[in-house]
C-alpha cells in the first residue's frame, strides 16, 4: 500500500491490520466484534489513512474479474422497482395514522404536511416521516454521547454502537430488537464494564413496560452464561434474568422487569456474575 | 463524486423513484453477478436482488461517503445478505465431507471445489487453484458456503486469527491475480 504505513493515530492497531479488517469488510464477512473494532480504528485514522482505506474497498467492492455470466435482465429491473415502490407504499401506510397525533391544525400548517396533502402521493408522505424518523435518532445519537461522557470508561462502547455503519451489521447479528431498543426514548442505557478487561455490555430497559435488550460484544467467547442483577446500596442484589453469550456475543431480551427496583433511592449498579458468583461486568 | 452518491442516497432514502432507477441501472448489474456467483439458481439471485434493493431503501439514509464509497456500500449490503441467505440455507456441507474433501485434495494435488462453485465459475476456480491451501478453503468456506470464521478455524482447527489473516490476503490476491497485477506489499504471505 503506497503512502501509509506503522500505527493509526489514537488507536493500537497497525496499518497492516487496519487493511485487513477493510478487505473483511469490503466483502461483508467482517464478525460483529470487528466491526467495532475496524470502526473504531477507521473514524481515528488520520485523513490519508482513510482516504486509502476507502479506496482499497472500494476497488474489491467494483472488481469484477472473476464474475462471470450474462446481464440482469429487462424483467427483473421492472420486477426489482416494482418490489421497492411497493415496500415504499406499504411503510407510508403503516406510518400514516402517526399523521393524526397531536394538534390537527398545526400538522396540516407544517410545511412537510402541506406538501404531503398537496401531492397525496406516498412519496411526499414518506419523506415526512423519514425525515421525522432522522432527527427522533439524532436526538438519541446525542443522548447516548451525553451519557458516555458521564462514563468514561464505557466511551467506547456508546461511540461505536451509534456509528451508522456498525448499527447496520450490529442489526443483522441481533435482529431488528436491537434497533427498536436503542430507537426508543423511553429506554433507559447502562453501559457496564468488563472486570477481566474483555468486551463490553449495554442494557436498554424501557421504563414503560420493562422490557430490557442486553447487547454484550467482544465477550470472552468461552463465556457462558451470567447472571444481571441489581445491586443496592446496602450489597443487597435482586436477579433479574440469565444471559447465554455465543461466541462472544450477547444479544437477549428481558422482559417483565420490576421498573421500582430502578427507581429505588438505594439504586446503586449493575452487575453481570457468572456460575461462581465473580463479577464479570458492572455498571458502577 | 461523493456529494453526488450522498445526494443520491438522500433522493433514495426519501423515495424517489428516479433515484431508485439510477441506483439500480448503477449497481444492478454488479449485484446481480455477485448472487449468480454466490447463489445456485437464478430464481434465487433474482429473489436476492430484489430483497437487496428494497434493504437498500430502507439503509439509505445510513450511508456516510467518509465512510465508504458508494459501491462499497452497496456490495457490502448485498454481499452480507447472500451470505446470510447461505447461512439460512442449512445445505452446507457437513464439517466430517469437508475433511475428506480436504484429505482428498492434499492427496491428489487438486482441488475439489465440488462443494460450492460449479460450472457458473469456471474463472473463480482457475484462480482459485492458484492460491495457497490455507487462503483457498478458508475463501471457499467462509465466503462461498457461508461458514463463520470462528466455524473456519474450528473446522481447520487454525486459530481465528489465522484465519482472517488468510482470507483477507486470499481475497486480494485473487483481484490481483485476475488483474494481472503484482501484490501489494500488505497483502504479501
Amino acid at each position: 500500500m503506497n503512502g501509509i504505513n506503522g500505527m493509526t493515530s489514537r488507536t493500537n492497531i497497525t496499518i497492516n491490520e487496519l487493511v485487513e479488517l477493510a478487505t473483511l469488510d469490503a466483502f461483508g464477512l467482517l464478525p460483529a466484534a470487528d466491526s467495532v473494532k475496524f470502526e473504531q480504528a477507521f473514524m481515528t485514522a488520520p485523513a490519508d489513512v482513510q482516504a486509502e482505506i476507502r479506496r482499497i474497498q472500494s476497488d474489491l467492492a467494483s472488481d469484477t474479474t472473476t464474475l462471470e455470466g450474462e446481464e440482469p435482465s429487462e424483467a427483473l429491473r421492472q420486477r426489482v422497482l416494482d418490489a421497492v415502490g411497493q415496500t415504499i407504499e406499504a411503510e407510508s401506510e403503516r406510518l400514516a395514522p402517526l399523521a393524526t397525533i397531536g394538534d390537527k391544525e398545526a400538522n396540516l400548517g407544517h410545511p412537510a404536511m402541506m406538501t404531503a396533502r398537496r401531492s397525496g402521493g406516498m412519496l411526499a408522505s414518506v419523506w415526512t416521516w423519514r425525515m421525522a424518523a432522522l432527527v427522533m435518532f439524532g436526538v438519541v445519537v446525542t443522548l447516548a454521547v451525553f451519557n458516555a461522557s458521564s462514563q468514561r470508561e464505557a466511551s467506547m462502547l456508546a461511540s461505536t454502537y451509534t456509528t451508522l455503519n456498525t448499527f447496520d451489521e450490529l442489526e443483522s447479528q441481533f435482529g431488528p430488537q436491537f434497533t427498536k431498543f436503542l430507537n426508543n426514548p423511553n429506554c433507559r442505557h447502562y453501559y457496564l464494564v468488563s472486570t477481566q478487561n474483555d468486551g463490553m455490555v449495554r442494557v436498554a430497559v424501557n421504563e414503560l413496560n420493562g422490557n430490557a435488550f442486553v447487547l454484550g460484544l467482544d465477550l470472552d467467547p468461552q463465556q457462558s452464561s451470567m447472571q444481571l442483577r441489581i445491586v443496592a446500596n446496602d450489597g443487597s442484589f435482586q436477579p433479574l434474568g440469565l444471559l447465554q453469550p455465543s461466541e462472544g456475543f450477547i444479544g437477549q431480551s428481558i422482559e417483565g422487569i420490576d421498573m421500582n427496583v430502578f427507581a429505588a433511592a438505594n439504586f446503586n449498579r449493575l452487575e453481570l456474575i457468572d456460575a461462581d458468583g465473580t463479577v464479570m461486568f458492572t455498571s458502577a | 463524486m461523493d456529494q453526488q452518491d450522498l445526494m443520491l442516497m438522500h433522493r433514495v432514502a426519501v423515495g424517489d423513484e428516479q433515484a431508485v432507477e439510477q441506483l439500480y441501472d448503477q449497481f444492478g448489474g454488479l449485484v446481480y453477478k455477485v448472487a449468480r456467483q454466490l447463489l445456485p439458481t437464478q430464481a434465487e439471485a433474482e429473489d436476492a436482488v430484489q430483497d437487496i434493493f428494497v434493504r437498500l431503501w430502507q439503509t439509505a439514509d445510513r450511508f456516510d461517503p467518509r465512510r465508504a464509497r458508494l459501491v462499497t456500500w452497496v456490495m457490502l449490503i448485498a454481499r452480507r445478505h447472500l451470505i446470510d441467505q447461505l447461512r439460512r440455507k442449512a445445505v452446507r456441507p457437513k464439517p466430517s465431507l469437508l475433511d475428506e474433501e480436504l484429505t482428498a485434495e492434499r492427496q491428489t494435488g487438486e482441488p475439489g471445489l465440488k462443494t460450492q462453485t460449479d460450472e457458473r465459475n469456471s474463472e473463480l476456480r482457475k484462480q482459485l487453484a492458484r492460491l495457497p491451501e490455507l487462503q483457498r478453503v478458508v475463501i471457499e468456506r467462509s465466503y462461498l458456503q457461508g461458514y463463520t470464521l470462528r466455524e473456519v478455524s474450528q473446522q481447520l482447527d487454525t486459530p481465528l486469527g489465522t484465519i482472517k489473516s488468510a482470507l483477507s490476503r486470499g481475497l486480494n490476491k485473487l483481484r490481483d491475480q485476475a488483474q494481472g497485477e503484482p501484490n501489494a506489499d500488505w497483502a504479501a504471505s
